[in-house]
């Protein structure tokens, strides 16, 4: 047993370190600790998404043969880590992670050929239609439906929470094909085109004041039966072929640190209003050691799985607990910069973006600025993608056999 | 022994009830989107019922409401999830009036035609109330401040400011208009919607100082700390009382979630706080005041647990509501973002316990 890089890996992460230093530049950085949002921001994670892209380093985690990297699990952990330590924007998520892999596995070569390319190029912008107004937690229950007309399906329903809406060019539905079956077995999978008549996009606006999520609504919505993805009624098992690339895979640890490093910075400089810093607090210093101890003990955790993806296992519901970890570490360091803050963390704005010449001045700080509206947007980490209660009925059946 | 509520409790209760009734949840939301962050005619009639003049005695024109008539007041508000800053521009500013001696700015504070705020944050000070970053000079014609002031609340509606400043060692209150001389005002929002300021003062006239010393002030601070942890009480029953519906009506996997044991639990949990959050704040509101030692350590005290409880209540609320509870659609979120502000008023949780920890 040992956690040391091979010096092929040290070679590989001073690769990534040189190409960070000359490819990210302020604007980027600043996008990236300027924006508060659950997901990042097109304007600045598509920017970067193409400079990724350009130096084939976009998509770590699909295929070779499909525009992936080829790169070892420790390759990729690597690339993440230095990306976080870097300050680099998140990149989004949907098509990239979600139905990027699905459409590698699933997908038809005519299929791929399509869809592939301007993923990998961010020339097409995904969302994902699974929840419903009736079906969040209980996802197979879902009810939009879709029939066979002529070479189209038609479909008909709605979804809700759907991020990034009123950016996608697409969206990747699980529509119910059958209702005379088991609710799992009448699932389709289907890559539907926003921009048509039968598709109708209304915002759901944020406590914190952002606009990410939306009500999506289909009325004879129509997408060529060459968009499903798999046969009529797989899309049970392909929607949890992708929401298992959702909740792992990923790795939390090194941004969780990277913003623990900055509270540990920030504490000593913040006075404490008695004399001293927060910093030396004691009963503050002991509240952030302890979520410190927590994400250093979730990096290991997070490494240990991939060292099982290396041997060739698929990811499975260990990703579960990856998800469960991370979000909730998440929120305890939302709280803990919260309280680390003071008066001035109880700033609100509502004006977007924050980067940029046209964003309003902080009061106080530029940290203070976004740290109400990460404790409140972060709320979500623990619903979304399956909410905490769903991964824990999966850990302890799956995993514990309870 | 009693904890009834006597029948003129009951009727401020229902008043205010009746008066948060028409405010829905967006119309809460347009009222908080508005510039000022909040509607000049809704005050005056606040004022009109009398909720104001409830902080302050007879003699000066009040209603003489006891701390517990405020007390009670202020959790009403809270459990209505009314958007008014009944405590800290109604009840604060009547208080240290009142105390300070300013009779002829109280009437017009009682009355809700002049609309008072309290500049004590620092930046530097963080939740403590001595001012270093302001200072009053006295010359010839009275005092002069000079410093920075921040989280004003009530920025852009307050007519008069009371601001907080050393004057050789000691902090005093002095009264300052708004229209006054080199006085400058960034406004920005807050978490619950309202419009706070950071404040500004170059040798600014003060019209008057306030007869209050350092423990004058500290007194104000207990009974904010009171009524703050009062209108927590009636936001977290808010909270669990919306989400104990939800969950009851709210269906996954063709059944109410809140038939869920893990939930179940968790909610009795918040149950638990909720109840324990009433008896501690009784019990601070029900404090003899005689001895200010053991009064202040009360409000220090049930303002650090009821924070505590309420947070982790709003938390929960917004976990058991899914996409729900993230939205600014239902009372839920605009709940727990009071509650964010209200726990950091006059010290946060850690100050607080603090306090009471040390006056032991
Ligand atoms: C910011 C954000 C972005 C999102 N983006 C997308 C998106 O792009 N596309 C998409 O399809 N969806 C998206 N979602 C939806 C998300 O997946 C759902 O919110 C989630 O699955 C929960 O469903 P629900 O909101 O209907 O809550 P419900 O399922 O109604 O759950 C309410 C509460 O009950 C609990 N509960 C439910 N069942 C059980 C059980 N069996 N045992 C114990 N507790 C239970 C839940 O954990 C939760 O606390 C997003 C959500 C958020 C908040």
């Amino acid at each position: 047993m040992d956690m040391d890089f091979s010096s092929q890996d040290i070679a590989f992460r001073n690769e990534v370190r040189a190409f960070l230093q000359n490819n990210l530049t302020d604007r980027l950085r600043d996008g990236a600790r300027r924006t508060p949002s659950v997901f990042v921001e097109p304007d600045i994670g598509m920017e970067w998404h193409r400079i990724l892209y350009r130096q084939g380093w976009v998509a770590p985690h699909w295929p070779k043969e499909d525009g992936g990297t080829g790169w070892s699990p420790t390759q990729k952990f690597i690339f993440e880590r230095e990306c976080a330590l870097a300050g680099a924007p998140a990149l989004s998520i949907l098509g990239l992670r979600l139905v990027g892999p699905v459409i590698c596995a699933f997908g038809t070569p005519e299929q791929k050929a399509r869809f592939l390319p301007r993923i990998l190029s961010g020339d097409d912008y995904w969302c994902q239609g699974y929840s419903e107004p009736g079906s969040g937690s209980d996802l197979a229950s879902l009810k939009t439906s879709a029939r066979l007309e002529g070479g189209d399906y038609v479909i008909n329903g709605s979804k809700i929470w759907t991020t990034h809406a009123h950016h996608a060019d697409w969206i990747f539905a699980l529509v119910r094909t059958d209702a005379t079956v088991k609710k799992q077995a009448g699932i389709t999978f289907l890559l539907v085109p926003m921009d048509q008549p039968g598709i109708s996009v209304t915002p759901i606006p944020s406590m914190s004041g952002d606009h990410e999520v939306n009500a999506v609504f289909f009325t004879d919505a129509r997408t060529s039966a060459e968009n499903r993805i798999g046969a009529e009624g797989q899309g049970w098992s392909i929607a949890k072929f992708l929401l298992e690339n959702e909740r792992g895979g990923s790795c939390y640890a090194p941004r969780l640190l990277q913003s623990i490093g900055r509270l540990e910075q920030l504490a000593q400089t913040q006075p404490s209003g008695s004399g001293g810093m927060i910093g030396h607090d004691p009963r503050f210093r002991d509240r952030l050691a302890r979520v410190r101890l927590e994400a250093e003990a979730l990096e290991i955790t997070e490494l240990r799985i991939l060292a099982e993806l290396a041997k060739g296992r698929a990811p499975g519901p260990q990703t579960s607990l990856v998800k469960l970890l991370g979000s909730n570490i998440g929120q305890r360091i939302d709280t803990l910069r919260l309280e680390l803050l003071g008066p001035d963390a109880l700033q609100l704005p509502l004006e977007r973006p924050l980067y940029g010449n046209e964003a309003p001045e902080p009061v106080g700080s530029e940290d203070a600025q976004t740290a109400m509206i990460q404790y409140l947007n972060n709320r979500a980490a623990t619903i979304f993608g399956g909410s905490d209660e769903v991964q824990k009925n999966i850990i302890a059946k799956t995993v514990l056999g309870l | 022994m009693n904890f009834d509520l006597s029948d003129e409790h009951h009727m401020f209760v229902s008043a205010i009830e009746r008066f948060a009734a028409p405010i829905d949840v967006a119309a809460r939301r347009r009222l908080r989107l508005s510039p000022a962050g909040y509607d000049r005619a809704r005050w005056t009639q606040l004022a009109d019922m009398g909720l104001i003049a409830l902080a302050a005695g007879a003699d000066a024109g009040g209603l003489g409401g006891s701390a517990v008539d405020l007390a009670l007041v202020a959790q009403a508000i809270g459990a209505a999830n009314a958007p008014d800053p009944l405590i800290e521009l109604g009840i604060l500013p009547a208080l240290l009036l009142e105390r300070g001696g300013a009779g002829a700015a109280l009437e017009g504070v009682l009355a809700g035609t002049t609309i008072a705020t309290l500049a004590w944050t620092e930046r530097g000070q963080r939740y403590s109330l001595n001012a270093t970053g302001m200072k009053a000079d006295q010359n010839a014609d009275g005092f002069a401040l000079t410093g920075e002031k921040t989280m004003v609340p009530g920025a852009l509606l307050a007519d008069l400011f009371i601001v907080t400043a050393d004057v050789g060692g000691a902090t005093a209150c002095f009264l300052v208009p708004k229209d006054a001389p080199g006085l400058c005002l960034r406004a920005y929002r807050l978490a619950d919607g309202s419009i706070a300021g950071e404040l500004t003062l170059a040798r600014t006239p003060a019209t008057a100082r306030l007869a209050l010393d350092n423990a004058g002030l500290a007194a104000m601070a207990a009974d904010m700390r009171l009524y703050a942890a009062a209108e927590m009480v009636g936001l977290s029953q808010r909270l669990l009382d919306d989400t104990l519906a939800y969950v009851k009506q709210r269906e996954q996997f063709g059944i109410a979630i809140g038939s869920f044991q893990a939930l179940q639990h968790r909610l009795v949990d918040c149950y638990a706080r909720q109840e324990q959050s009433r008896s501690m704040l009784y019990r601070a509101m029900l404090t003899d005041r005689a001895d200010a030692a053991t009064w202040h350590r009360a409000a220090a005290g049930a303002k650090a647990f009821i924070g505590e409880n309420s947070n982790a209540i709003a938390r929960e609320a917004v976990q058991m509501h899914g996409g729900m509870g993230i939205t600014d659609e239902l009372a839920i979120g605009h709940a727990l973002k009071r509650v964010l502000v209200l726990d950091r008023l006059f010290g946060d949780a850690d100050t607080a316990l603090a306090d009471y920890a040390l006056a032991a």
